[in-house]
């Protein structure tokens, strides 16, 4: 028998699982096992599978790394691939977990597989191009479980839509520069107008600023397990997509652009945490939480070369844990107080003592503080970027240090270091003005007691949180192995 | 089958270029939907007439008919959540097509705005025309393609309602894809595009239905937001 390819299994299986799930989408626990036994086995797949030779699974030969041909263009799946998508399904299989006892709308569970689905498609194909329109399709199936057929304002899933409509023309115009860059290797115009129509692209997708209005929007009006699905899963698709166009673009690493990077990350890193402490509700919070933790990652995209790549890597893991987490608990909060303005959830801290503290502790796993997930890469990310920063310093460019450098940029050292504390210390703000409202005296009597299943997966991602921050060499090794294959 | 090509010759010059530029402007301008939606369709009918002169004919074709096929999705939404509320056209005071006012009771922009806004992206796009060059696309493409974008950017930034939103992205893509058709020839590019335009169009359908239900006074396409 002619073994299967991996191609096959690893876009057909979530399509499958898509359709018998919509068919069972009422029953909630049927629909969370059939999503988590799928994501699950192909998550373990994808870590156990060798590329280079066919292996027995359940008594089936299954030739993983076998390319298959699609209109003539070869899919196949790389070693880089095969970590990205493991990641992927095991971030899908803990917002299942997570969906099965806090329900994010029936369509959740089917829309979100036939996502997967295409995800898979996305990293297989050969063509940018192709990857791009891939990736806009499912933004149109992510419009469904976005709102989740809840009548209200439309303003989140409209502007994610639009927004990620609105990159594809930027983006396919790189993908033609870059290309014309191999038959004219002399004309640098070429380059620039692609890296511009790149900037441009990925800066409306990873919500870099000024266009990340899309992500408060959503927070606030989306399920959270759903925002926490497109801003973890979404967007680590969108970085594959980012990085495999960055790795084959001639002088994407020199220093000026590097330094965009960074810039914009810093931009994004002290908006967000300055906006975050200012809200008045906790979707919104997480929004520009995430947002300023997103600016963490590009700062250390900025780095350059692999070392980068592995900081980048590592702070996604990070932020996945913290997000899942904050999601978790916004959702039994959302579910047992039916707000999450702060104004109205006087009392919730005390009946929902479990949600409250991983609401907290998700929040300031983004905002980088010590002891949770998101401290050591927020840690190394901010010491790489300080010390970027430190030769335009007044003190060393007194010290002579700074020989040699263009004058007037020392706004820079004194923009870096406000940044840096802002996008952190808003955060704690706007976290200890909720925590305030939660603590409230007058504890609301109308709030149910809190939900012992949700609350058990609520505390097994604090844990985990608590633990990544303790241990955060646990994920370093696979995470430095996909960013060596990437680069 | 001759006759076919010279007729589509004929047709794919000047007029269907000025059909492109008229269609478009009138998305922007115009408050009623169905206007709206009658232009996006001559948009892409004139569209794949005008790329049958660059890519294959039945690209071009099959182009054209995925975008009235997104019109007829929008078209039948809009028609549901009319019949579903009981609005009725006649009931308005004014035609939609012609509101002069600066703003409308549901907070649109008014004709007179949406012209002054429009000569200004005319303005703009003939002085920027003259530094645009795309190689291997014919120039008057590159016209078409910079009209659909600025009209389109403009009703996008103009206005929050889902259809038109929906009409302004729609044009921005299909201005684009006047641009990038030529460019690359791939059948499975064409076939990916032409879900992607699709998927779109049945978002779009799916936040004007949702949008309809939560309780907006205007009918869709009318401003609500």
């Amino acid at each position: 028998m002619t073994p299967l390819p991996g191609a096959a299994l690893l876009v057909g299986l979530p399509l499958l699982a898509a359709g018998v799930t919509y068919l069972v989408r009422r029953f909630s626990f049927v629909a969370a096992l059939l999503s988590m036994g799928t994501t699950g086995m192909l998550a373990l797949l994808c870590l156990y599978l060798p590329l280079d030779r066919s292996a027995y699974v359940l008594g089936r030969e299954i030739a993983f790394g076998r390319p298959v041909v699609v209109a003539g263009r070869m899919l196949a799946l790389t070693a880089a691939g095969q970590t990205w998508l493991a990641f992927v399904f095991i971030l899908s299989t803990v917002l299942y977990l997570c969906a099965w006892r806090i329900s994010p709308g029936r369509s959740f569970f089917p829309f979100s597989l036939a996502m997967l689905s295409l995800y898979a498609l996305t990293v297989l194909v050969p063509t940018f191009s192709w990857a791009v329109l891939l990736l806009t399709i499912s933004a149109a199936l992510m419009v469904l479980i976005l709102q989740a057929g809840q009548a209200g304002s439309i303003r989140g899933a409209q502007r994610y839509l639009v927004i990620a409509l609105l990159a594809v023309p930027f983006l396919l115009a790189a993908a033609w520069f870059r290309d014309q860059t191999a038959f004219y290797p002399e004309n640098e115009d070429l380059v620039r107008c692609a890296l511009l129509a790149a900037g441009v692209g990925f800066g409306l997708w990873l919500a870099s600023f000024p266009f990340s209005t899309w992500i408060p929007a959503m927070t606030a009006e989306a399920p959270p397990v759903v925002a926490a699905f497109a801003l973890t899963v979404g967007q680590t698709m969108v970085l594959f997509v980012g990085l495999s166009f960055w790795r084959d673009l001639p002088s994407a690493s020199e220093a000026s652009v590097l330094s965009v990077i960074r810039l914009a990350g810093l931009v994004m890193g002290c908006a967000g945490g300055v906006m975050a402490a200012v809200q008045h509700d906790v979707g919104r919070l997480m929004g520009y939480a995430a947002l300023s933790d997103l600016g963490y990652l590009l700062m250390a995209l900025g780095l350059g070369g692999s070392q980068g790549a592995t900081l980048a890597l590592l702070h996604g893991v990070n932020r996945a844990v913290a997000l899942t987490l904050f999601a978790a608990a916004l959702s039994i909060v959302r579910q047992r107080a039916a707000t999450d303005q702060f104004s109205k959830l006087h009392g919730v801290g005390r009946r929902l003592p479990i949600a409250t503290v991983g609401l907290m502790l998700g929040g300031m796993a983004l905002a980088g503080f010590p002891g949770t997930a998101g401290f050591p890469t927020h840690w190394a990310i901010s010491r790489a970027t300080w010390n970027w920063v430190q030769v335009l310093s007044p003190f060393a460019q007194a010290g002579g240090s700074g020989e040699g450098l263009a004058t007037g940029q020392e706004w820079m050292w004194w923009f870096t270091g406000f940044a840096l504390a802002a996008s952190s210390a808003g955060i704690i703000i706007g976290m200890l003005r909720g925590l305030s409202a939660m603590m409230g005296s007058a504890p609301a009597q109308d709030k149910r007691r809190q939900p012992i299943a949700a609350s058990l997966i609520v505390l097994a991602l604090v844990a985990l949180t608590i633990t990544l921050g303790l241990y955060p060499q646990w994920f370093l090794e696979p995470v430095q192995k996909a960013a060596q294959i990437l680069f | 089958m001759q006759n076919l090509a010279s007729v589509l010759n004929l047709l794919a010059g000047a007029p269907t270029l000025f059909g492109v530029l008229l269609a478009s402007g009138t998305i922007f301008l115009t408050s009623d939907w169905r206007l709206s939606l009658t232009a996006l369709l001559v948009q892409y009918v004139c569209i794949g007439l005008l790329l049958t002169r660059s890519i294959q004919g039945e690209i071009a074709i099959l182009k054209a008919l995925t975008g009235v096929l997104a019109v007829l999705i929008l078209y039948i939404t809009v028609r549901r959540v009319q019949e579903e509320r009981g609005f009725l056209p006649e009931q308005a005071e004014f035609p939609a097509a012609v509101r002069w006012g600066v703003a409308d009771p549901h907070g649109s922009l008014g004709l007179v705005l949406r012209l002054l806004a429009s000569v200004l992206v005319v303005l703009a796009l003939v002085q920027g025309f003259k530094s645009v060059h795309f190689p291997r696309v014919p120039a008057h493409f590159v016209f078409a393609a910079l009209w659909m974008g600025g009209f389109g950017g403009l009703g996008l930034v103009l206005s929050g309602d889902p259809l038109r939103v929906a009409t302004a992205i729609l044009t921005i893509l299909a201005g684009f894809d006047l641009l990038y058709a030529p460019l690359e020839p791939s059948l499975a590019l064409v076939g990916l595009w032409s879900a992607m335009t699709l998927g779109a169009a049945l978002a779009f359908s799916y936040l004007i239905v949702v949008d309809s239900g939560s309780g907006s006074r205007s009918a869709p396409g009318e401003e609500g937001d």
